[in-house]
């Protein structure tokens, strides 16, 4: 299994995040990682894990670019069954829609019918967190429940 | 090894270098200006140009221009995409030289002798005038002198303004918010900031009593975000009054928020923030120095209200543009004009890198030339110095400070050159 991390960015914190993360997980896994704007939603692989991570813009918009897969999703419909991810959003608790930006990719992956994985991890902007070393705890997390699936997955087999 | 690992999966995720490795591994490329907009610049093209040597140069010995002179001491949020410049310098391939002007050091067309591609990101800096009688009166400030002023900036360092306590802000963006804000703030309320205090208790010898804020635009023309509006919200001194215009609930986030503001507090007020909407100023009042404006509503109503300080907030001159010879290519507002954000300079440098990308695939830019090792010696500082700056910055910060700045332009470069054991230096200078 591959790991393919993307990332929807407007200032690029959302993509140094994706690289520490990849970073921290290299090695462990082959990883990729792609931003979102350049990514077509219904190429996505199957085979691979997808680690998201979306942050925030204004009051509770997507990020400029996270908005062409937004937009694909929602115009060609693709049939995501199968898809596996887990998400990671960027925001700051001062406004109403705290990390919505995340919420609506996440909200649109599912509705056409992919599936996620694991906890959703949040940083926000207005506490004192460090995003980059959140968002590498929450990969692994990610990550470990998801062998704990493969693992008990295959012992029923 | 970390180097090794990224530029792997860099690899196996992008398609990397799409003009051919053999031009691109002796191209060079300079990018004047290490602000956001050159930074970006520089993060962009490293990515489309991978093998190429790319040089970012400031005439300041820092890096980041106005994520460290230009965002406010409290927004230090605002200052994370500094973390990506961090490591983009920290890779092969890029690097800082600060410390060099164009027009001062160098000429532009020494610049494209010496480099394949060259970059121009300086930014528009000088604050727009007001353009009415008196406008040159001493005690006028432009927002971006006293913002540099209250970073300490080594230019405004020098000679620092001094802010009245009844002080006028002209504007109606977030520049001008910022300022009413920094200028309102207690001094218990800049924990986790890099505000100097000792710098602060230069430009207010006094702590502001009064500030008139001076909008040509109606509260919903505005252009100030809500959220900076909500964030006034939490200051402990100000109390706000809306003298001129209206502000009527649900006409926009920015208005709503302004509505919040507008209420009266229980004990009483030692500042008083008086919002003026939808009002000209006619004229600045004064003799040799400013004793006052004279402002006129909509209604035809003209008022004088007396002030020692004039801030203007009205944005930046545009800088004239010439014909740019080949192979020069300007980004952030030096080419779109002084307006956009920090995160739509990370799209301009998208496009930049395309358009030069495109550039050199089309065989517009040829000829090998010697890059950075041709430019002008002098007292330069580089991104091992700038880490020295850093630390020592974040070492000597006051208690509930995340840094102190150093604002004297010698002592920066006698900071950034102390190679190792440099402890003795620091002690001279904490505190």
């Amino acid at each position: 299994m591959n790991i393919m991390i993307l990332f929807g960015t407007e200032s690029g914190n959302a993509e140094l995040i994706s690289f520490e993360i990849a970073e921290a997980i290299n090695g462990r896994y082959t990883v990729f990682i792609r931003d979102m704007s350049d990514v077509d939603p219904a190429e996505l692989s199957r085979d691979d894990f997808h680690l998201v991570v979306c942050s925030t813009h204004g009051e509770g918009e997507l990020p400029s670019g996270a908005v062409p897969f937004a937009t694909a999703l929602m115009d060609a419909k693709p049939d995501l069954r199968g898809l596996r991810y887990a998400m990671f959003g960027l925001g700051d608790s001062s406004y109403d829609n705290y990390s919505r930006g995340s919420d609506v990719v996440d909200e649109l992956l599912r509705a056409h019918g992919a599936k996620r994985h694991g906890p959703f991890g949040r940083y926000d902007a207005s506490s004192q967190d460090d995003a980059i070393q959140l968002g590498k705890e929450w990969a692994n997390e990610v990550l470990k429940d998801l062998q704990g699936v493969q693992t008990s997955a295959t012992g029923k087999n | 090894m970390a180097e090794a690992t990224r530029e792997d999966y860099e690899e196996r995720s992008a398609a990397v270098d799409p003009v051919g490795g053999s031009l691109t591994s002796t191209l060079s490329i300079v990018i004047v200006g290490a602000g956001p907009a050159g930074c970006y610049a520089a993060q962009a093209l490293r990515k489309k140009l991978p093998f190429a040597k790319i040089t970012v140069v400031d005439r300041l010995p820092t890096p980041f221009g106005l994520l460290r002179y230009g965002v406010a001491a409290d927004h230090q949020g605002t200052k994370a995409v500094q973390q990506q410049f961090e490591r983009l310098f920290h890779s092969t391939n890029v690097a800082f030289i600060g410390g060099l002007e164009l027009g001062r050091d160098f000429h532009l067309d020494q610049l494209t002798e010496i480099f394949d591609i060259v970059v121009l990101a300086t930014g528009t800096p000088q604050d727009r005038h007001l353009g009415v009688e008196g406008d040159t009166l001493e005690g006028i400030l432009g927002a971006g002198r006293l913002t540099r002023a209250l970073n300490s900036h080594p230019e405004a360092f020098a000679d620092p303004p001094v802010v009245s306590p009844h002080v006028a802000i002209v504007g109606a963006g977030n520049v001008a918010i910022d300022l009413l804000r920094l200028l309102s703030k207690g001094t218990d309320e800049w924990h986790g900031s890099d505000m100097d205090d000792a710098v602060l208790g230069h430009i207010l010898p006094k702590p502001v009593m009064e500030i008139h804020l001076i909008a040509r635009s109606s509260a919903v023309q505005a252009r100030w975000d809500a959220a900076m509006l909500r964030e006034l919200g939490s200051l402990q001194r100000p109390e706000f009054r809306l003298l001129t215009g209206d502000v009527e609930a649900g006409q926009s986030l920015a208005v709503d928020a302004l509505r919040t503001l507008l209420v009266e507090r229980d004990g009483p007020t030692d500042l008083a923030i008086n919002l003026h909407m939808e009002c000209d100023v006619e004229r600045v009042l004064g003799e040799k120095r400013v004793e006052g404006l004279r402002i006129r509503s909509r209604s035809g109503e003209t008022k004088d209200i007396a002030v020692g300080t004039v801030v203007t907030a009205i944005g930046f001159e545009p800088q004239p543009r010439s014909a740019l010879p080949s192979r020069v290519y300007l980004t952030g507002w030096l080419k779109t004009g002084p307006q956009g954000t920090i995160p739509l300079q990370r799209t301009l440098a998208k496009q930049l890198a395309s358009e030069i990308t495109r550039d050199l695939r089309e065989g517009l830019i040829a000829s090998p030339r010697p890059g950075r090792s041709a430019l002008p010696s002098g007292r330069t500082t580089d991104f091992a110095g700038w880490r020295r700056i850093d630390r020592f910055e974040r070492a000597r910060a006051a208690e509930k400070r995340v840094r102190r700045k150093l604002a004297d332009i010698e002592l920066i470069h006698t900071v950034a050159e102390a190679a190792t054991g440099s402890h003795l230096l620091a002690n001279d200078y904490l505190k």
